[in-house]
């Protein structure tokens, strides 16, 4: 079956054109835009992955990390950094202990190598 | 009428009215210390408008009886150097004035003897706006930054994806189109990138992070990484190492952008050939990354490290266009290090560049 994976990303250009990437690559794609409803969005879609952005208005992508590791039924997804914030790199991979950060810009030939990557174990 | 040779008295005199205008109008702050007691002699004027005292205030007493020092410890310290050597000097002491206010100053401080007496004079700048001014431009230069990645990962995805969806149906033209938008967009991500690693050397917030440094395996990895490139060039890339090389304590991450910005350069603009020598120079570790290939005029070398500094050259470089930021980091990882970079044009025969690094490096830094 496809993994699916949800774009947590505030540029609408950036995530339909990650979006059409990834599906070329056979992924199930959805993005949103937000940090609020995050969480019941992930519940309703239960992605297998989650691309997350960190500059969100309102509720940062930090923030909305936080939450979903603080779910018992969602901490367990895998969540990969997407950001043009270089700079908070061994912040998201030390501290948080996420899966993975990719810095925007990005080649998506990375960006399809990381997901691989994570989503290895979990096959 | 002869006028009269003028006495050595009055010679005196006059030349005591100069220099006392000249301290009493100076823009910047003058303090005059008998380095004996350690107590204040004299301010100039400059300096009782910048601290908010009154002269009497100043006069006959001890520097840190003031309270314009925010640390005590550290400007007693300072002054011991200053007894020793007769010279301290900082780009930004924390100061405050009378009244309160916040500064940061640049302090030059120096001892020298009036007949049979020591006197400290020490020179104070307010370099508060000028640090302002720092600070604002590095956060100018690092949001714009942000602000430009963003669009440039739409641009980069947009790219990605038809390349990727329908690169097999576009005929010569529409490939070079997208092949030439990518180029593009790596050169303004390479663009961002050096402005920022620049602006945060320059700004002095990340120091080098030191470490014992055997110089001739960092240069064998980089050599070794760049092998690829010169081969598809057609260049041949050759080292040498003088023997027993010392180590020396240096930012092995830094000196590795170094040199690779001086191998990419080199590889770029090389005939044929390309050599890096490592040799022991004195107390320093000089490293020279000499090619054989497209010359740089003689008025042009003293600039080379400036930023934004690109030269139309007789040939080579195969179309890429680097950032015009590249010496200028290289020059700044060097500052860093306490050490010197500089060319050397060798007209038809190529262009030199060296480094060296002071090996005893552990107490400079």
């Amino acid at each position: 079956m496809k993994a699916k994976i949800l774009i947590i990303d505030d540029e609408v250009d950036y995530s339909t054109l990650l979006s059409r990437r990834l599906r070329l690559d056979g992924y199930d794609v959805a993005c949103y835009d937000r940090g609020e409803g995050a969480l019941e969005t992930i519940r309703r879609i239960l992605p297998d992955l989650i691309l997350l952005d960190i500059n969100l208005p309102n509720i940062s992508g930090f923030e909305v990390y936080n939450r979903i590791k603080s779910d018992e039924e969602l901490k367990g997804i895998p969540i990969i950094f997407l950001s043009a914030l270089h700079e908070k790199e061994e912040y998201c991979l030390h501290f948080l202990k996420a899966d993975g950060f990719l810095k925007k810009p990005c080649d998506s030939s990375l960006i399809l190598r990381t997901i691989t990557f994570v989503l290895a174990p979990l096959r | 009428m002869r006028l009269k040779p003028k006495t050595a008295e009055v010679l005196l005199l006059e030349s005591e009215a100069r220099y006392r205008r000249l301290f009493e109008t100076a823009q910047d702050g003058i303090l005059l210390l008998d380095a004996e007691s350690e107590k204040i002699t004299d301010a100039n004027q400059f300096l009782l408008d910048l601290l908010g005292y009154a002269r009497e205030e100043l006069i006959g007493k001890k520097l840190w009886d003031l309270g314009f020092l925010k640390d005590i410890k550290a400007a007693k310290e300072a002054f011991e150097i200053l007894q020793q050597t007769g010279y301290v000097r900082y780009d930004d002491l924390p100061l405050e004035t009378k009244s309160g206010r916040h500064m940061e100053v640049e302090f030059i401080s120096n001892v020298y003897l009036v007949g049979s007496e020591r006197v400290i004079q020490c020179n104070i700048r307010d370099v508060s706006e000028r640090k302002r001014l720092d600070r604002l431009k590095d956060s100018f230069i690092s949001t714009v930054s942000h602000e430009i990645r963003t669009p440039l990962a739409v641009l980069k995805m947009g790219v990605d994806h038809l390349e990727a969806s329908c690169m097999e149906r576009f005929d010569q033209e529409e490939s070079e189109t997208i092949e030439a938008i990518k180029r593009n967009v790596e050169r303004l991500e390479r663009l961002i990138d050096d402005l920022l690693d620049l602006s945060r050397l320059e700004s002095g917030k990340t120091g080098p992070a030191l470490k014992t440094v055997q110089i001739d395996s960092l240069i064998q990895e980089v050599i070794q990484n760049s092998q690829s490139k010169a081969k598809e060039r057609g260049i041949v890339l050759k080292d040498e190492y003088e023997k027993d090389l010392p180590p020396l304590m240096a930012d092995p991450d830094l000196l590795e952008r170094v040199m690779s910005n001086l191998l990419d350069n080199a590889l770029r603009f090389a005939k044929s050939h390309v050599t890096v020598i490592t040799q022991k120079m004195d107390n320093n570790i000089q490293i020279s990354v000499i090619n054989d290939g497209s010359p740089i005029k003689a008025e042009h070398i003293p600039t080379l490290f400036n930023k934004f500094i690109q030269f139309d050259r007789p040939y080579g470089g195969d179309g890429y266009k680097g950032t015009g930021l590249g010496l200028a980091i290289c020059s700044e990882i060097i500052k860093l290090h306490r050490g010197k970079i500089w060319a050397e044009s060798m007209g038809e025969r190529g262009v030199q560049f060296h480094f060296g690094i002071p090996l005893k490096n552990k107490d400079a830094l």
